[in-house]
């Protein structure tokens, strides 16, 4: 687990309600774990407003899973 | 009958000014302070009238009225109505406009009006005016000049014709002490001015907008009407001061230029449940409609009026007018060939009544489908500690666009928590698709404009 993981997913939990999505997935997009495309717009601006960062929709076209914003996190925030 | 002193009047601008000799000693004019008569005001008009001779401004002269309500600028404007000239009225609030509002207008004089009521008065040397103009200055007859606001881009020269303005005021009607709350270089406040002293009615002057400012002028006048936005009823409710003042004297309060949330209309009529409470509607293109509330606390409204017909299509609302404007001096014209003006304002019909849902600019398309901001508005505001609210869309490249609601607390609070509550609030009141995906708390003096009409970013 990274060490924005557990946030990510109490945002992830906040959005769609505890129980909703598979999140043991944490490289699989999270379109495809259970949240829809304005839970996933909804989360991605939620944790813009969390660690105060600017978040791309997507990374190099591909759909964020938690891992990989995960990884973006522990780059940007500070 | 009037006494026209042996010359009946053929014009409305006559008509109104005789009848202003009727109201002699009634009060016309509640400004700094001080009460000033029907008398007072017609020496005043005399005296412009003596000052514009001098300076040669007659018939066809275009001038700058720099100024806010006062009695001089009150008096100003009647006495140019009388002389033929075409005024083109812009206030010390919109200062930064003036050099290029005066470009695009023409203008040749300008008379500035300061806060102690003294003016000076200047040549101006600017270009020819636009066509449009130069055609009505030929015609020699009296004109009005303001611009539009410009919300949803560059700001559009409006010329009206100034008897026709007016005429509407020759049927003689209830005088109310009012609020001058609308701005003076706004038609609708342009509108409320005419509409005090046609009928013999008290105009109240503020020093400013504030919600104190005005219930202190309610209190001190007694005022009886308080023509306002949506958005200053929000903060006035809101407020402090409502609750330490004796408004008790307010029977009417109107509102228009943006639409009323249902909230907003409740908490009102619970808190001034002697007061009519009606919606107004017009344009600066058209004029102000005349209308009747199904209610005080309905928002359904019959429009209309003389000279007004109204049709709607595609639920967006069309009115053609008899005291429409000129035209616009610098941007295309808006009326189809039979003379009627597509308003852009949505409306709902129930027989008679309509309801205003707002602007097409109000609705955020959400994923393709198309939400509209006051709906989420309306929920937020009932949240305690939100003293206002503007939702509006932002770019998005998954959705099109998302909701952001920008909210200005009653009281200081942490964002998140404040977050949290108000998404749980939108939850359980809105459908997913409408719920804010972002909440920013902004001062409350960025949520409107100068008039008060709310501020709503536009996605770009």
């Amino acid at each position: 687990m990274g060490s924005y993981t557990e946030e990510i997913i109490g945002v992830i939990n906040e959005t769609c309600g505890e129980g909703t999505c598979d999140l043991s997935k944490k490289d699989t997009p999270l379109v495809e774990i259970g949240l829809d495309s304005l839970d996933y717009v909804t989360v991605v601006m939620a944790l813009e407003d969390k660690f105060d960062v600017e978040i791309p929709q997507t990374s190099d076209n591909d759909l964020w899973s938690i891992a990989d914003l995960d990884k973006f996190l522990a780059s940007k925030v500070h | 009958m009037p006494d026209h002193g042996g010359e009946m009047p053929d014009n409305a601008i006559q008509v109104l000014t005789a009848r202003m000799k009727e109201f002699a000693d009634l009060p016309a004019i509640f400004w700094h302070d001080r009460t000033y008569t029907y008398d007072d005001l017609l020496t005043r008009i005399g005296e412009w009238r003596a000052v514009l001779d001098e300076k040669g401004l007659q018939d066809g002269a275009i001038v700058v009225v720099h100024a806010d309500y006062s009695p001089a600028a009150c008096a100003l404007i009647f006495a140019l109505a009388q002389t033929g000239a075409i005024q083109h009225l812009i206030t010390p609030d919109n200062s930064s406009e003036l050099d290029s509002q005066i470009s695009e207008s023409g203008a040749d004089h300008i008379i500035r009006i300061d806060q102690n009521d003294d003016w000076t008065y200047d040549t101006l040397d600017t270009p020819t005016p636009p066509p449009l103009i130069r055609d009505f200055v030929a015609e020699k007859k009296a004109g009005l000049i303001l611009f539009t606001s410009g919300s949803t881009g560059k700001a559009k020269g409006i010329l009206h014709d100034m008897e026709r303005v007016m005429d509407k005021f020759v049927i003689e009607r209830k005088p109310w002490r009012t609020v001058l709350f609308l701005v003076f270089d706004h038609f609708g406040g342009f509108n409320t001015m005419l509409s005090v002293f046609a009928y013999g009615g008290m105009a109240v002057c503020l020093k400013d907008r504030s919600v104190e400012e005005v219930c202190r002028v309610i209190e001190r006048t007694k005022a009886d009407l308080l023509p306002t936005t949506p958005t200053f009823l929000n903060f006035l409710l809101g407020s402090k001061a409502v609750k330490t003042h004796d408004l008790s004297s307010i029977e009417r309060i109107s509102y228009g230029t943006e639409m009323m949330l249902e909230s907003t209309l409740e908490r009102l009529n619970a808190f001034f449940p002697n007061a009519a409470i009606v919606n107004t509607y017009g344009l600066s293109e058209l004029g102000v409609l005349r209308t009747k509330s199904k209610s005080s606390d309905s928002p359904w409204v019959k429009i209309g009026g003389q000279g007004f017909e109204t049709k709607i299509i595609d639920d967006v609302l069309w009115v053609r007018s008899h005291s429409r404007m000129v035209g616009y001096f610098n941007a295309p014209d808006q009326f189809d060939e039979d003379g009627w003006m597509c308003t852009g304002d949505r409306v709902e019909v129930d027989g008679e009544y309509v309801r205003f849902l707002g602007r097409r600019s109000d609705i955020i398309n959400v994923g393709g489908q198309k939400v509209s901001a006051y709906e989420v508005e309306e929920v937020i505001l009932r949240d305690p500690n939100v003293l206002e609210v503007s939702a509006h869309g932002v770019p998005n490249e998954l959705l099109g666009e998302v909701i952001v609601a920008e909210i200005s607390l009653k009281e200081p609070e942490d964002r998140a928590e404040v977050t949290k509550r108000l998404k749980a609030l939108c939850k359980d009141n809105l459908s997913r698709l409408k719920v804010p995906a972002r909440f920013k708390i902004v001062a409350a003096e960025d949520q409107h404009n100068l008039r008060f009409k709310k501020i709503r970013p536009v996605a770009s």
